[in-house]
């Protein structure tokens, strides 16, 4: 049996070592190049939603939903996702986006302001115009959910090795799962793929007097403003004004004071309420911010560039790839993330169906 | 007759957009049907029908009514630079047994109202006695055809059924409004009001690849949702329309390439990627 190497013990190359073993892999090893769950996946808001516009996309989704319902409390709350608008633009966006989703299976509602107060109790709905509303999503714990996999995935006999880099184990197939550091770990083996890193921050609250454990993740969809429950605190982002790349994990400090005001003004409970703490951390984004799946050479496979949204994917991916590999074809189609389609640095795609 | 929402489809093409890709027709009409619209206007704006070499347009029309069956109707649109070009297209659709011919103002020369009269005249009568619709669109034709000139079509053409009519805004769109004739809205922004105001459905390019939102308005207008619908055409319009709604179709799974035949082009990454997170909202 050849012997598989995954490179990066986050939350994707967690699943997938662990879908290995489950698989009956025998000779799978699942390295780090610091700890276990250290990276990306620690810094993670962990959204798990459905609510994508491709049959392929939503089955991912619908396939780690599952598998993050069986996990359970305290690893995950079905509390869903809530999408509301304060404009009729914003409105007319979330409607759209509902017709595509339902269209594609995902039972979707629509909400009216009252609603909303009743599915999100807390949220302030006076500017509030309308929404939509998944209850099968929810919110999960990054960390506890790796950290899980990885203590699975070494009962079934994977072999964990931390703070070694992939292309200091000799592989037959290297995995390359490194999140934002992706670019680099493909180049130590002579494959190349186009991951930049992007920083996003989230910030945490103190306790919050009051919080209903049934608040569901909660989205400004004109601002991209969005927070959740964690614990007794809320947990909350909005992406930056402008962009910043990089590999630099700072926080900006700036902002905080602008998100604390919109939480206080969305969130009236969270009046008293100050900053716990704030961290940043890094997506890895692809030029069209889909991941990249597949055979980027002879012996070096990548699950990477997931932009933001592989926590959320992670189960079903571990499980395509596991099989993929094993078996050569997964029965979830990955044929939209081939590396193949980045190739070409002009854009034109014309012919790609995706 | 034609009736409610229309979609005024895409035309499936390949190989860059140089030839007509005919394999997904099928599986694109079953989505238009599945979402509850009454027909669909082939050929159109949307559907690149000017761009086409009328043998292209031809076999688009058999596809479209082919697999349609009894589903949907096929409206096909065979305007053309010529009257000649015209006729063959108007007489090839019914032949094909679409259920209406739509036939635009020849583009580029600006035509009297005789030459205009005798054009649409002998278009609907190559079609007869199939249900005629003239289609008015200033901004494409280069003219607005005088509502005269209909009055006069009335007298000619029996099979003169109504118009699809994309003018806008609304005091542009309501001299059309003509009694005894069906209307069908154009612009979505116009839609709620040209139904409040007697237009008989809606032929839409936002319907598409949105056939379900745009029914959805048709079928139970409010001003709120007509509102929104159009500022879902706003944003789709802000792009190359006709890739954008392909690729958009793909998205659905509906499986069609972005391809679009030039001198209209294709989404750059940048455009196709803002067009993904319209679809799939921001990364939360």
């Amino acid at each position: 049996m050849p012997r598989i190497v995954v490179g990066g013990a986050g939350a994707i190359g967690a699943s997938i070592a662990y879908h290995l073993a489950l698989a009956g892999a025998e000779d799978v090893v699942l390295v780090d190049r610091d700890t276990v769950g250290s990276g990306a996946t620690s810094k993670a808001m962990g959204g798990v939603r459905q609510q994508f516009s491709t049959a392929a996309e939503v089955r991912l989704a619908q396939e780690s939903i599952r598998f993050f319902e069986e996990l359970g409390p305290p690893f995950f709350d079905q509390v869903g996702y809530l999408f509301f608008a304060t404009t009729a633009a914003g409105l007319a966006d979330l409607e759209a986006r509902r017709h595509v989703q339902v269209g594609l299976g995902v039972p979707v509602q629509r909400l009216d302001p009252g609603e909303i107060a009743e599915t999100a109790p807390g949220v302030a709905v006076d500017d509030v115009v309308g929404g939509v509303f998944c209850a099968e999503d929810g919110v999960a714990d990054p960390s506890a959910v790796t950290r899980e996999l990885v203590r699975r995935a070494v009962e079934l006999g994977v072999d964990l090795l931390e703070r070694t880099a992939l292309d200091e184990v000799e592989a037959d197939i290297a995995v390359v799962a490194c999140g934002p550091h992706s670019g680099e770990a493909a180049k130590r083996l002579g494959a190349e793929v186009a991951i930049r890193p992007l920083r996003r921050q989230l910030i945490e609250t103190g306790p919050v007097p009051g919080l209903h454990e049934a608040l569901p993740m909660t989205v400004e969809t004109e601002t991209g403003f969005h927070f959740r429950r964690r614990g007794d605190r809320l947990i909350l982002a909005m992406a930056d004004a402008r962009p910043r790349w990089g590999e630099e994990e700072t926080v900006d400090e700036s902002v905080l004071g602008d998100r604390l005001e919109r939480l206080r003004a969305r969130f009236p409970a969270a009046g008293d309420v100050e900053i716990s703490r704030a961290w940043a951390g890094l997506y890895d984004m692809t030029r069209d911010a889909h991941p990249v799946i597949g055979w980027l050479g002879e012996g070096v496979y990548a699950a990477c560039g997931f932009s933001g949204h592989g926590f959320m994917q992670s189960p079903a991916v571990g499980r395509a790839v596991a099989e993929e590999l094993l078996n050569g074809q997964s029965e979830l189609d990955l044929t939209p993330y081939r590396p193949e389609r980045l190739a070409d640095a002009t854009g034109s795609e014309e012919e790609v169906v995706l | 007759m034609l009736k409610g929402a229309l979609a005024a489809a895409v035309t499936p093409l390949r190989d860059g957009g140089e030839a007509l890709d005919e394999a997904p027709f099928g599986a694109y009409v079953e989505f238009l049907a599945t979402a509850g619209l009454d027909g669909v206007l082939a050929l159109g704006t949307t559907g690149e029908g000017i761009l086409l070499h009328p043998d292209e347009r031809r076999r688009a029309a058999e596809l479209f009514v082919a697999s349609a069956g009894e589903r949907l109707d096929v409206a096909v649109h065979c305007g053309a630079q010529t009257t000649r070009e015209t006729i063959a297209l108007a007489r090839h659709a019914a032949e094909t047994g679409a259920a209406a011919v739509a036939v635009i103002g020849p583009p580029y020369y600006p035509l009297d109202e005789q030459a205009l009269l005798a054009h649409f005249s002998a278009a609907a009568q190559a079609c007869a006695p199939l249900p005629f619709y003239l289609y008015e669109f200033a901004d494409r034709s280069g003219y607005a055809v005088p509502v005269s000139v209909i009055e006069r079509l009335r007298e000619q053409a029996p099979n003169l059924a109504g118009l699809k009519v994309s003018d806008a805004p609304f005091d542009r769109f309501s001299p059309y409004l003509l009694e005894g004739l069906d209307v069908f809205v154009g612009p979505e922004a116009l839609i709620v009001e040209g139904l409040e105001r007697g237009a008989a459905g809606a032929v839409s390019g936002l319907a598409s690849a949105f056939p379900d939102l745009v029914g959805e308005l048709v079928r139970n207008p409010s001003r709120a949702t007509g509102k929104r619908v159009a500022a879902v055409r706003a944003r789709l319009q802000a792009l190359p329309f006709q890739a954008a709604l392909k690729r958009t179709l793909a998205r659905r799974g509906v499986p069609l390439a972005e391809a679009v035949r030039a001198p209209l082009r294709g989404l750059t990454a940048d455009e196709r990627r803002d067009l993904d997170t319209f679809l799939d909202g921001d990364t939360i």
